[in-house]
C-alpha cells in the first residue's frame, strides 16, 4: 500500500467473529428475546382485499375478549400519531403520506387496519378474528401497464396523478449521433419480478414508555437506528431528547431494515399511549405479504454498436413498480442508482435513460441487497446479446469496451469518476482461470446425455461506498462517517460506531483494526453499536457496502489520534523520541531498548484519575471522535462464471459450478469476505430460480409461506469458487465493500449461462423471471406458455 | 401465526380415542388428530385449521409396529416416516414405499412425520397416498362402529378428503409385499429439495422375462387427489418395456389429466412432466424388476 497504513498482523488474517459466540450458544438478543415486566404485545389486523374504502371497522366484540388492553383503529391511531411523510424536495415526486393503521382506504393485502394490545399475542389474534371490517372494494392495479393506463383507477387521486410517482429522462452525450453511425441496433427487455429481503428475523420492536421519566425507548430490529429515532420521534409526537432507539443482534436485514414503518410508528405510540411496553414481532406469514419486496422492474434496452461490437450509445426505460406506499429512500434514489451505474465500467459515449416510478396495490417496493442490481442484469446480458449480434465471444465483446487500469483515472458518461477501478483485471483473471474447450467438450457430452449445459459470466462495479460524484449523480447524499473510541481506565478499548452489523461482522473488523492500530489484543477491543445514547450520529447506519471503507477509516483515524496522545505521554515518561516507540500488547516501549516500558494501562490509569499529574502539555482525553470522508471514495468489482445443467425433459435448472473472481480491496477478514460472496450469491441465484413474491391478477398475495416462498437452500446452491484480487489504491484505507456484489452479479452470469443453454437447444432467451421449469420449457418450445 | 384456543386430550387407547372423536365439542366446532404433528401443526398456527379439541394419539400404544405376515405389509399409524424409512423389512416387502419416503420433506420432517398421518392427512401432492394408492393399500380403521378396512381406491375421497368418518381414525395400512421379479420407482421433481413435488409419480412392475405382467402406476400432484393411471398400466401389461411402450403408457396416462396452474408450475407443464416421470418411473421399476427376478 503506497499510502503507508500502518495496519499489519490482525488485519487480512481469517479471525474467528466475535459474533459467533453469541450467535452459536443462543446468547444473543433479538427482539423477540426482549422480556419486560407487564410487557404487552401488539397483532396487527391486515387488510384482505387489495384496494377498497373502508366503510366501517366495529372492534366492540373484540374489545370484549379478556386480556385485550387496547385496539387501534386508523382514526385512534391518527389521534396519536402523525401520518409517515417520506417526502423530500425531489422535484416531480409524489410522495403521499399515509397513516401508520389505515384510516379511509387500504391500498394492498396486508395493510394494517387495526392494532390489537394484549397480555399475549394469542390472545391478539384470537381478538383479531372478532373485529368486523366492511370494505367498499375498488379495482386494484397490479401492474405499472395497467397503473399508467388511460382510465386506470388512481391509487391516490391528485396526489399521485397517473398513478406516476416520480418520472425522468435524462441524456448524455449525443445519443441521435451514436445511433445514426451504428452499424447494428440491439435490443433487449427484461420484465424482472418481485422478490424479497426475508431476513431470518423479521421486523419487529418493543416499545417502552417510561412513566417516571418521560422517556420512550424503541428496541428494533433495524439497520438505522439514528434515522428510525428521528422520523419515529417525529410521527409520534416526542421529544427526540426523550427518545431512544436501540438495536442488539438483528438477524439479517439486506435493505428491508433501513426504513421506518407504519408498524413501529404504531408500536410507540401505542406504548406511549397505554404508558408502557407493547412488542411487536412480525410473524412469517405477515412479513411475507406486508413487509414489502424488492426488484420489480421492467426495463428495454437499445444499444448502437459497430460491427466489432464497440458500444456508441445506449437507450434505457425503466418501469419500476413501487407498491403502494412510499418508504425510505424514495424510490427515486433506486432508479438514480439504476441510472448512474447501469453503464458499469464499459466505454459508453452516449447514454439515455428513462424512468417510471408507478403506484400499483401492493406493498411497498423496498431496497434488497445491491437495490441498483438489474443494470448489471440487463447490462450483462446486453453484453452477451450484442456478441451474438457481432459474432464474436462474450468475453472478447467485454474486451472490446471494458475500460482498464490504463484507461483511469477517466469518468463514466453518468459523471461518475472511475479510478483503481479493476473489473477488467477481475475479468482478465476470471477469463485466465476457465478451459473454454473443456467447456465446449462438456457441452456436447451434456447434449448426448439430453441434457444442455450453459456457459455464462459477467462483470460489474459497485459503489462501495462509492464516490461523492457517484452519490451526487444519484441524487443522494455521501456523509463521513463517525467512530468514538475510548482507552478505558485498564488499557482496554472501547468503540462506538453508528454501524448496525446485522451480518457483516464489524465487531470483528473494527476489532481488528483498532487492535492492530492501538497494539494492542483483539479480545482488548470491544465495539458498542446499536444504540442512539451511545454511538455517534450517522443517517445511514448500515446499509449500502460502506462499512469497509468508511467505518474502517473512521475507527482507524481515531486509534492514531489517540495513539499519538499517549505516545506523547510516554515519550515524556520513557525520555524518548515520540518516533522511537512502539506499542505492542497493549505495552509501550522504545524500539530496540526492550527494558524501557510503560503499560498502555498505566497512562490510561494516569490519564483519567490523575491528569494533572501527566506531563505537562498533553493531551490526556482518551476519548476521540473521528471522522473520516472516505478520501473519495471508489469501487468493488468482481468477474463471475456460472455453469448450469438444464434438463430438456423437465425444464429443471441445475448449478453446477459458480466461480468468482472479485476485488474489494485490502481485505479486512478474508474469512468474512468469503462469506459475504458466498451469501451474496446464493441470495442472487434464489432470486432468480425460486424466489418470488407473488400476486394474482385480482391482487391477492400468493407467496405467503415458505412452502410457496421459496428461499435457496444448501442442495440448490454449489460450492462458489472465490479468487481475490486486492489490487490496494495508494489511499490510507484500501479496503472496499463486498456485502452486496454476489446478488448484484450472479443473477446477471446465471442468466446468460441459462440464455447459453437454451440457445444450444434453438430455444428463446430469458425476458421474464423467475426462471422456473415451467418457464425453461416454454422457452424450449416443450409447452405451450401458460 | 399463534393457534386458535383447542382443547388438548391424550387418550392411551384406541377406544377412548375413538370415544374422544366421536363426542362432539361443547361449544361446537371439529374434532382433529395430531399424530406427527408436521402438517396439522402449520395449519393450526395459520388458523387455516380451528378444531375445538385435538386428540393426540401418540400415547396410543402397539400403533408403532412394522410387521409381515403371510404375505401382507402391515405398518401402524403412528410409525415415523424415517422408521420406515430404515426399515429392511420395509424395503424388502414393500420398496415402492422405500423409495417413495425419502422425497418426503427433510430429516426432521420425516423424524417426526408418520405413516398414517400423511395418509390420513391426504396432501395430492404428498408421495404416502400416492404409494397407497398405486398399490391398493388397505386402510384400517376404528370408529364407534368398530374396525373396518378401507381400499384406497375408495379411501381417498377428493381435496384432503377421505373415507374416514369423523369418530373414525386410521390405525394402520396393509399393502401386499411384492412377489419376486418386481422392482418399483418413485420419480417426482420438486422445486427444491424437499418440497411438494409438483408431479410425482409411482410405479411398480412384475416382469416375466422381459414382458410386463403386471404394472401399477399412481400419480400426485396433478388432481384434487392422488390418481390411478389405470390406461398407463393396461397399455404396459404385456409388452416389454421399451421407448415405445413408455410413450405409449405415459400419452395414455396424461391423455385425460387435467392439471391446475398454480405459482410453481403451469398446467401444460404438469401434464407434460407427468408424462416424463412416468417414463423414468416405469423405466427405473422394470430395470430393477429384472435386478430382483
Amino acid at each position: 500500500m503506497a499510502g503507508g497504513s500502518a495496519i499489519s498482523g490482525l488485519v487480512g488474517a481469517r479471525v474467528h467473529r466475535k459474533e459467533d459466540r453469541k450467535i452459536l450458544t443462543g446468547t444473543g438478543r433479538y427482539v423477540d428475546d426482549v422480556q419486560e415486566r407487564g410487557m404487552l404485545h401488539a397483532h396487527f389486523l391486515r387488510s384482505t382485499v387489495p384496494h377498497a374504502r373502508i366503510v366501517s371497522i366495529d372492534v366492540s366484540k373484540a374489545l370484549e375478549v379478556e386480556g385485550v388492553v387496547r385496539i387501534f383503529t386508523g382514526a385512534d391511531m391518527s389521534a396519536i400519531a402523525d401520518d409517515l411523510n417520506f417526502a423530500q424536495p425531489i422535484p416531480g415526486l409524489h410522495s403521499p403520506s399515509y397513516p401508520a393503521i389505515a384510516r379511509d382506504v387500504v391500498r394492498f393485502v396486508g395493510e394494517p387496519v387495526a392494532m390489537i394490545v394484549a397480555e399475549s399475542r394469542y390472545i391478539a389474534e384470537d381478538a383479531a378474528e372478532l373485529i368486523e371490517v366492511e370494505y367498499d372494494e375498488l379495482p386494484p392495479v397490479m401492474s405499472t401497464k395497467a397503473a399508467m393506463a388511460e382510465g386506470a383507477p388512481q391509487l391516490f387521486g391528485d396526489v399521485v396523478p397517473g398513478n406516476i410517482v416520480h418520472t425522468d429522462e435524462q441524456l448524455f452525450g449525443d445519443i441521435e449521433a451514436a445511433f445514426a453511425q451504428a452499424d447494428h441496433i440491439v435490443t433487449d427487455t427484461l420484465d424482472q419480478h418481485r422478490w424479497a429481503c426475508n431476513p431470518m428475523e423479521t421486523r419487529g420492536g418493543v416499545a417502552t414508555y417510561d412513566r417516571g421519566s418521560g422517556q420512550l425507548t424503541y428496541e428494533a430490529s433495524t439497520q438505522t437506528t439514528h434515522t428510525l429515532r428521528f422520523l419515529l420521534a417525529g410521527w409520534v409526537r416526542h421529544p427526540i431528547h426523550q427518545f431512544r432507539v436501540i438495536a442488539n443482534n438483528i438477524g439479517g436485514g439486506f435493505g428491508l431494515k433501513f426504513s421506518a414503518y407504519r408498524e413501529d410508528v404504531a408500536v410507540c405510540a401505542a406504548a406511549k399511549a397505554i404508558g408502557g411496553t407493547v412488542k411487536w414481532v412480525e410473524d412469517r406469514n405477515e412479513h411475507l405479504i406486508a413487509a414489502g419486496a424488492a426488484r420489480e422492474e421492467q426495463l428495454t434496452l437499445e444499444a448502437a454498436v459497430k460491427a466489432d461490437g464497440q458500444l456508441l450509445g445506449l437507450r434505457v426505460t425503466m418501469d419500476l413498480d413501487a407498491g403502494a406506499y412510499p418508504i425510505n429512500p424514495p424510490a427515486t434514489v433506486y432508479t438514480g442508482l439504476v441510472r448512474t451505474t447501469l453503464p458499469g465500467p464499459y466505454r459508453l459515449p452516449a447514454y439515455q435513460f428513462r424512468h417510471n416510478i408507478v403506484a400499483t396495490n401492493k406493498a411497498s417496493y423496498i431496497s434488497l441487497r445491491g437495490p441498483w442490481a438489474v443494470e448489471t442484469l440487463v447490462r450483462e446480458r446486453l453484453m452477451d446479446k450484442i456478441a451474438r449480434t457481432c459474432g464474436i465471444s462474450p468475453v472478447e465483446v467485454r474486451r472490446r469496451n471494458l475500460i482498464t487500469l490504463a484507461d483511469q483515472p477517466t469518468k463514466m458518461i453518468t459523471n461518475v469518476t472511475l479510478e483503481n477501478v479493476t473489473a477488467a483485471e477481475t475479468f482478465e483473471k476470471l477469463v485466465s482461470m476457465i478451459d473454454f474447450d473443456e467447456v465446449r467438450r462438456e457441452q456436447e457430452e451434456a447434449r448426448a446425455r439430453g441434457k444442455l449445459l450453459g456457459f455464462g459470466l459477467g462483470t460489474f462495479i459497485e459503489p462501495a461506498p462509492g464516490t461523492k460524484d457517484f452519490w451526487a449523480a444519484v441524487g443522494f447524499p455521501f456523509g463521513a462517517e463517525p467512530a468514538r473510541i475510548r482507552i478505558e481506565i485498564d488499557g482496554k478499548v472501547t468503540v462506538f460506531t453508528p454501524q448496525t452489523p446485522h451480518g457483516q461482522s464489524h465487531e470483528t473488523t473494527l476489532s481488528q483494526l483498532v487492535a492492530d492500530e492501538l497494539g494492542v489484543g483483539f479480545d482488548d477491543v470491544r465495539v458498542v453499536y446499536g444504540d442512539t445514547d451511545a454511538t455517534p450520529f450517522s443517517m445511514l447506519g448500515t446499509g449500502g457496502s460502506r462499512a469497509a471503507t468508511m467505518a474502517s477509516g473512521a475507527v482507524v483515524y481515531g486509534s492514531r489520534e489517540l495513539k499519538k496522545r499517549v505516545l506523547d505521554i510516554a515519550s515524556h515518561l520513557l525520555e524518548a523520541n515520540v518516533d522511537d516507540l512502539q506499542i505492542v500488547d497493549g505495552v509501550i516501549s522504545v524500539k530496540g531498548a526492550p527494558g524501557a516500558q510503560v503499560p498502555l494501562a498505566q497512562i490510561a490509569m494516569g490519564c483519567w484519575l490523575a491528569p494533572e499529574q501527566m506531563p505537562p502539555g498533553t493531551n490526556t482525553e482518551l476519548e476521540y471522535v473521528a471522522s473520516y470522508d472516505g478520501e473519495g471514495g471508489g469501487f468493488s468489482q468482481a468477474s463471475h462464471a456460472c455453469w448450469v445443467e438444464i434438463d430438456q425433459e423437465t425444464g429443471d435448472v441445475e448449478v453446477k459450478r459458480f466461480l468468482v473472481v472479485e476485488d474489494c480491496g485490502k481485505m479486512i477478514n478474508p474469512a468474512i469476505v468469503d462469506g459475504q460472496v458466498i451469501g451474496g450469491v446464493a441470495m442472487g441465484i434464489g432470486g432468480m430460480l425460486l424466489e418470488h413474491s407473488a400476486y394474482s391478477e385480482d391482487g391477492q398475495y400468493l407467496s405467503a409461506t415458505f412452502m410457496d416462498y421459496l428461499m435457496p437452500t444448501a442442495p440448490e446452491i454449489p460450492d462458489i469458487e472465490i479468487e481475490h484480487l486486492e489490487y490496494e489504491s495508494d489511499k490510507v484505507i484500501g479496503s472496499r465493500g463486498v456485502g452486496e456484489g454476489g446478488t448484484v452479479l450472479a443473477p446477471a452470469a446465471l442468466l446468460n449461462a441459462i440464455d447459453d443453454a437454451l440457445a444450444q437447444a434453438g430455444g428463446g432467451r430469458v425476458t421474464t423471471t423467475p426462471v422456473t421449469p415451467t418457464r425453461v420449457l416454454e422457452l424450449l418450445g416443450v409447452i405451450e406458455p401458460d | 401465526m399463534k393457534p386458535a384456543a383447542f382443547d388438548y386430550q391424550s387418550p392411551t387407547s384406541i377406544a377412548e380415542a375413538v370415544q374422544m372423536l366421536a363426542e362432539p365439542p361443547e361449544d361446537g366446532g371439529d374434532v382433529k388428530v395430531l399424530a406427527g404433528g408436521q402438517s396439522l401443526v402449520p395449519l393450526l398456527s395459520l388458523r387455516l385449521a380451528t378444531p375445538a379439541r385435538i386428540v393426540d394419539i401418540n400415547r396410543i400404544p402397539g400403533l408403532t409396529g412394522i410387521s409381515e405376515e403371510g404375505g401382507v405389509l402391515t405398518l401402524g399409524a403412528l410409525v415415523r416416516q424415517r422408521t420406515a424409512e430404515h426399515s429392511d423389512v420395509v424395503a424388502r416387502a414393500c420398496p415402492l414405499m422405500a423409495a417413495a419416503i425419502p422425497h418426503i420433506g427433510h430429516t426432521a420432517i420425516r423424524n417426526r412425520g408418520t405413516i398414517g398421518g400423511s395418509i390420513a392427512h391426504a396432501d395430492s401432492a404428498a408421495e404416502l397416498p400416492t404409494v397407497a394408492l398405486c398399490l391398493d393399500a388397505e386402510m384400517v380403521a376404528h370408529g364407534s362402529n368398530g374396525e373396518r378396512t378401507i381400499p384406497a381406491a375408495e379411501f381417498f375421497t377428493g381435496f384432503f378428503s377421505t373415507a374416514l368418518a369423523e369418530d373414525e381414525i386410521l390405525t394402520a395400512v396393509r399393502v401386499r409385499s411384492v412377489a419376486p421379479g418386481t422392482g418399483a420407482a418413485y420419480e417426482e421433481l420438486a422445486r427444491r429439495h424437499g418440497d411438494f413435488a409438483m408431479v410425482g409419480v409411482a410405479a411398480q412392475v412384475r416382469l416375466d422375462g422381459d414382458t410386463v405382467t403386471e404394472a401399477r402406476i399412481a400419480l400426485s400432484g396433478v388432481d384434487a387427489q392422488p390418481v390411478r393411471a389405470s390406461k398407463a398400466e393396461a397399455a404396459l401389461v404385456g409388452h416389454t418395456v421399451d421407448e415405445q411402450t413408455l410413450s405409449a403408457a405415459a400419452d395414455a396416462a396424461t391423455a385425460d389429466l387435467h392439471p391446475a396452474s398454480d405459482l410453481h408450475a403451469s398446467a401444460a407443464y404438469r401434464k407434460h412432466l407427468a408424462g416424463v416421470l412416468i417414463r423414468r418411473a416405469v423405466r427405473n421399476a422394470a430395470t430393477r424388476a429384472k435386478e430382483s427376478a
